[in-house]
């Protein structure tokens, strides 16, 4: 026990510089990719490869926002991509908290069957119906359209599951005093359950906003216009289309895409890392 | 889980009324997920192609052929090897990063956050920085590599690299998740535990083996479950970075799905890949909760 204080403090000094190298190796490509996008071209090929730029230029960003003469304008991409994310995180919270209360709170017929059903679909990904559910959309006639991409993220039944656990965990004589004041179901829904859901909501909220921002193969196969490709779709084409002279602009076009869900992390990280670690856990 | 549905010691409200909460849900659902899942199976049995209405129920016959398709049994064994390779690696990582910073070290949560945050990143640009990394012409690596007096490798061209470079981008990309939900579970270890089994004389070594390893093994088991859920599921990074190559040898099951059934239109073999697909998953879940039933007891 006499001789522990030294150990202690050197081994944890080593586990920091090993944190430390190992969290440099974790940001240095990003870190390598924006400061590229202010380089010209022979720098970022060429035969010296400086990490910070030798000659700044701003000729890349400055290529992303003139669009003259190419199809896909990042702008728009961007601006799909965040209708889309965020359309599919509203669809999906309004019609999972309805179902979840109901599954939760309310007795009706056909409430078991109902349950082993999603029960049972739950398990098989989404990837096993793309061909179905790209005949659907052609049915409905809505391919290469926003509901296209929205629509599929709407239906969660994760996220029933995830909200009717814990609206489960809810005391029941908050909803009985309301109902004794006369509230309909309606009315302890949207004053008491959702209110008190607020948790479980925001981990859905990111996990849903996520799976659609960052979703690339449903839209590589309903979208076939370059004015309704989301970001992950409109950075392959950028980057054939740019890819060989101008690898900056590409570059430029990356940061675009993955900066604002960065930035919404470093401001807002314990509402993310909360989101992503409470789908591991149950419930 | 049933039971609470036979057992009514409530008066529940409810009724029909309930129907006007499940509503929103219902429709979306039944169309766009139920009614895919029954007609994907369905046109699993079929020749079906693109156009509608012209497909032939053939029986097992896609099935058969899956069996003598050399690319598809390729794409088999490619998806394994990923998997093979990816698992292990991001559990491993995540936990050892977990336990890394759940030490109190000196900017631990900019540690944390650095993990984390390419998890954030969308796949494509993560194809496009991977690329910028590792190929050839642009490869930042083997800069690195030359400055350092070692050979520059084909990451990417080489068929025997190609998915181990595919592999460390993934791991690059999807360590958070292992990482954030291990670390939830390390720190729902009570501390009274660890200290004592230090009383008690229990080094590092064994606190970890005694106290973390047997209270983290559901937390683990699950992180692996869906990881390995996950790695079947592989696409957008192996597409973007290699596009399959060099000669097929990071072709993946989705990727032969997708050209399948959007290049080929070959609808009914695509969605017999899919339940292929489905069917795998499905088995090695089941053998691995069975595998490792002993461990959930712990809980």
């Amino acid at each position: 026990m006499r001789k522990s204080a030294r150990p202690v403090w050197l081994g944890r000094a080593a586990l920091t510089l090993v944190a430390l190298v190992l969290a440099l190796i974790w940001v240095l490509p990003v870190a390598w990719v924006l400061s590229s996008s202010f380089k010209p071209q022979f720098e970022i090929v060429g035969p010296v490869r400086p990490f910070l730029p030798l000659h700044p230029v701003f000729g890349n960003w400055e290529n992303l926002t003139d669009p003259s003469g190419r199809a896909v304008n990042i702008f728009v991409a961007f601006l799909n991509s965040v209708i889309v994310a965020l359309a599919s995180t509203a669809g999906a919270l309004v019609t999972s908290s309805l179902a979840a209360y109901a599954f939760a709170r309310l007795r009706f017929p056909g409430r078991g069957p109902l349950f082993v059903v999603l029960l049972a679909t739950m398990m098989i990904p989404y990837e096993v119906v793309l061909v179905p559910l790209f005949l659907q959309f052609h049915r409905f006639g809505l391919l290469n359209s926003y509901p296209a991409l929205i629509l599929p993220h709407v239906v969660s039944v994760l996220g029933i599951f995830l909200l009717r656990q814990f609206m489960q965990g809810i005391p029941r004589d908050l909803e009985d005093s309301a109902r004794t004041d006369g509230a309909n179901l309606w009315q302890v829904y949207w004053h008491v359950i959702l209110p008190l859901t607020k948790p479980a909501l925001s981990t859905l909220g990111v996990f849903v906003f996520l799976g659609a921002w960052n979703d690339f193969l449903w839209p590589l196969i309903v979208v076939s216009t370059p004015d309704k490709q989301t970001l992950p779709l409109a950075l392959v084409t950028f980057q054939s289309a740019y890819g060989d002279l101008d690898y900056g602009t590409v570059l430029a076009s990356v940061i675009v895409a993955i900066a604002p869900p960065l930035l919404f992390f470093l401001f807002a990280q314990r509402l993310v890392i909360q989101g992503i670690s409470r789908t591991g856990l149950k419930g | 889980m049933l039971r609470e549905f036979t057992a009514h010691r409530f008066h529940w409200p409810g009724g029909l009324t309930a129907y006007l909460f499940l509503l929103p849900f219902l429709v979306p659902f039944a169309l766009l997920w139920l009614f895919p899942i029954l007609q994907g199976l369905y046109l699993s049995f079929t020749n079906a192609s693109l156009t509608p209405g012209q497909e032939r129920f053939v029986g097992l016959a896609n099935y058969q052929e899956l069996l003598r398709d050399g690319v598809y049994l390729h794409s088999v064994g490619n998806t394994f090897v990923f998997v093979v390779e990816n698992v292990p690696l991001l559990v491993v990582g995540g936990l050892l990063l977990a336990l890394l910073t759940n030490e109190p070290l000196p900017g631990r949560a900019a540690f944390r956050a650095a993990f984390v945050a390419p998890y954030l990143i969308t796949g494509s640009a993560v194809a496009i920085i991977g690329k910028f990394v590792l190929s050839p012409d642009t490869g930042v690596l083997n800069t690195w590599l030359a400055d350092a007096g070692l050979p520059g490798q084909q990451w990417l061209d080489n068929p025997g690299q190609a998915m181990w470079a595919v592999v460390l981008i993934t791991l690059w990309w999807r360590v958070g998740f292992p990482f954030l939900v291990i670390l939830a579970g390390l720190q729902e270890i009570p501390g009274e535990l660890y200290e004592a089994a230090k009383i008690d004389g229990a080094g590092a070594v064994q606190r970890f083996r005694y106290v973390t390893l047997p209270l983290l093994a559901p937390v683990l088991l699950f992180v692996l479950i869906i990881r390995l859920i996950d790695s079947f599921k592989v696409f957008a990074q192996v597409f973007l970075v290699t596009g399959g190559g060099p000669f097929g040898s990071t072709r993946v099951m989705l990727q032969y799905l997708y050209e399948a059934g959007f290049q080929d239109y070959r609808t009914g073999y695509a969605a017999a890949i899919g339940w292929s697909l489905f069917l795998i998953i499905l088995v090695v879940t089941l053998f691995q909760l069975r595998f490792f039933r002993g461990v959930e007891r712990y809980e």
